[in-house]
């Protein structure tokens, strides 16, 4: 099997770096490849969807992709992809996907912080925190305290639940301060287009945010 | 150039949060822009004693640490037009998460905008009370007519003659309950004056109302008609610069029926 194959594709070229073929015959067959097609192609910019299969390129490794590329001026690649992602990588979208469970008494100064999107069933004290990187579902009680959904910059995440008892709801970089007016205001806060935050029915939550409903068929 | 005032006392419990409240909100009702600084940090109680706990988003050590500015942090009590402001203390932070060269800094920074900063300091005599002595121009220092508050203060005022400030500290006796002061089982105002050596600043008879009215987030002194509330209100004139003589302990007249059945 060839170290590097082409491939023609419906929006361009595929350059296939086999990943069973060491990485230094890559590099000597993608040289003399892409020489052959310089020549054979005297005018025109191309790009390349580069596909490395089940290998993961190291920082270097596609130094020294670009390095060969450099070569051929009118050639260039727009995406390197492969079959295989890091360990650290796959955790932190396992953990950012996560809906995590979370009972007991947060009690004031506490702070209760997850990645990914939180059921809470305990009890949220005043000056308490609840943080996390999605959407916050408050099923137990909170008596006063803060509840920051999105932290820090998600803001198609939501906070429900029982939140009108809340001090503050917080999505993303958006703070509300719940006054005595907003307590009958429905359990869905999302934010706006407006950059806004606002009270809905939970209800809404399907049409309003169908990506966390997405999620949960997927996994 | 607004003046800085710590309300300390050693002991816990003796009334510093509700009495840095109630003479803040006093002098905001004598029309002096008036600013309360929160330095218990990590067991903040200022903003739940005036109702403002639901709109805090930064606080001092915020500011102090630079991550948010100054006007992002003081809340604004919408009951006093512009004149009452709170800089909350964290809630999740240690004690020693400010220096005294901060509090000085963010209290230079509020003089030139307020008539009065009043700093609230924790119990204790250790970082947080140094803290709240750094910036301070002159000490309110509250006792009641016990004999270990009374001890705590007699501490507190030997440490505030160690960092002289530009002000002598001033003494507020708070929680007096006149029947015991009439009938001599509860320490005496002069004596207690006297002991510490010290400006008897006011007096504050103990109400039940105090309490009640901190709890749905208000102060005292909003109510004319009450004791205490004289009390914060002849406190904040006397701050004012007014010359209000000391209102007497007024004792509740027991009438014949009370004596007959509740003898002592």
């Amino acid at each position: 099997m060839d170290a590097v194959i082409l491939k023609g594709r419906a929006d361009g070229f595929e350059l296939q770096l086999t990943d069973s073929a060491a990485f230094s015959d890559i590099l000597t067959k993608l040289d003399a490849l892409l020489g052959h097609l310089y020549k054979d192609t005297p005018s025109g910019d191309v790009n390349f969807v580069i596909e490395t299969g089940r290998r993961l390129l190291t920082a270097a490794q596609k130094h020294a992709v670009d390095a060969v590329f450099a070569k051929y001026p009118r050639f260039s690649t727009r995406l390197l992809h492969s079959d295989v992602v890091d360990a650290e990588t796959v955790q932190t979208r396992v953990r950012q996907a996560r809906t995590n469970f979370a009972g007991g008494v947060i009690r004031s100064g506490q702070v209760l912080a997850v990645n990914g999107d939180l059921v809470f069933t305990g009890v949220l004290h005043a000056n308490g925190v609840i943080r996390a990187s999605g959407s916050v579902f408050v099923l137990g009680t909170a008596e006063g305290g803060v509840v920051h959904a999105g932290y820090p910059d998600n803001s198609l995440a939501v906070a429900a639940g029982r939140i009108s008892d809340l001090a503050q709801i917080r999505i993303a970089d958006a703070v509300e301060v719940v006054e005595d007016e907003d307590k009958t205001a429905g359990n869905l806060c999302y934010m706006s287009d407006e950059h806004m935050l606002v009270h809905a029915d939970l209800g809404d939550l399907a049409t309003l945010r169908p990506q966390i409903f997405k999620k949960m068929e997927e996994s | 150039m607004g003046t800085a005032l710590v309300v300390t006392s050693g002991k816990g419990g003796v009334g510093k949060t509700t009495s840095s409240a109630n003479i803040g909100t006093a002098l905001a009702l004598n029309g002096k822009r008036v600013v309360l600084l929160d330095l218990d940090i990590g067991l903040r109680n200022l903003d739940a004693v005036l109702g403002l706990s639901n709109r805090i988003i930064y606080d001092i050590v915020d500011v102090a640490n630079g991550r948010a500015r100054l006007q992002q942090a003081l809340i604004k009590d919408k009951r006093f037009d512009d004149l009452l402001y709170l800089l909350p203390a964290p809630q999740n932070a240690d004690k020693d998460a400010l220096t005294p060269e901060q509090v000085a800094a963010v209290v230079a920074e509020l003089k030139p905008d307020f008539d009065f900063i009043i700093l609230d300091s924790p119990a204790g005599i250790e970082q947080g009370f140094r803290n709240s002595i750094a910036g301070a121009d002159g000490a309110i220092v509250i006792t009641t007519p016990e004999i270990s508050a009374v001890s705590d203060a007699d501490r507190v005022v030997g440490l505030l003659e160690q960092h002289p400030m530009s002000l002598k500290p001033r003494l507020i006796i708070n929680r007096i309950r006149p029947h015991m002061m009439e009938d001599g089982s509860s320490m005496d105002i002069d004596e207690i004056t006297k002991h510490l050596g010290i400006d008897l600043l006011g007096t504050i008879t103990d109400d039940d109302n105090v309490i009640a009215t901190s709890n749905n987030g208000q102060t005292i002194v909003m109510d004319p008609d009450n004791a205490a509330s004289r009390g914060y209100r002849d406190v904040a004139r006397r701050l004012l610069g007014e010359t209000v003589p000391l209102a007497p302990v007024q004792t509740h007249k027991r009438g014949f029926w009370s004596r007959l059945f509740h003898r002592d």
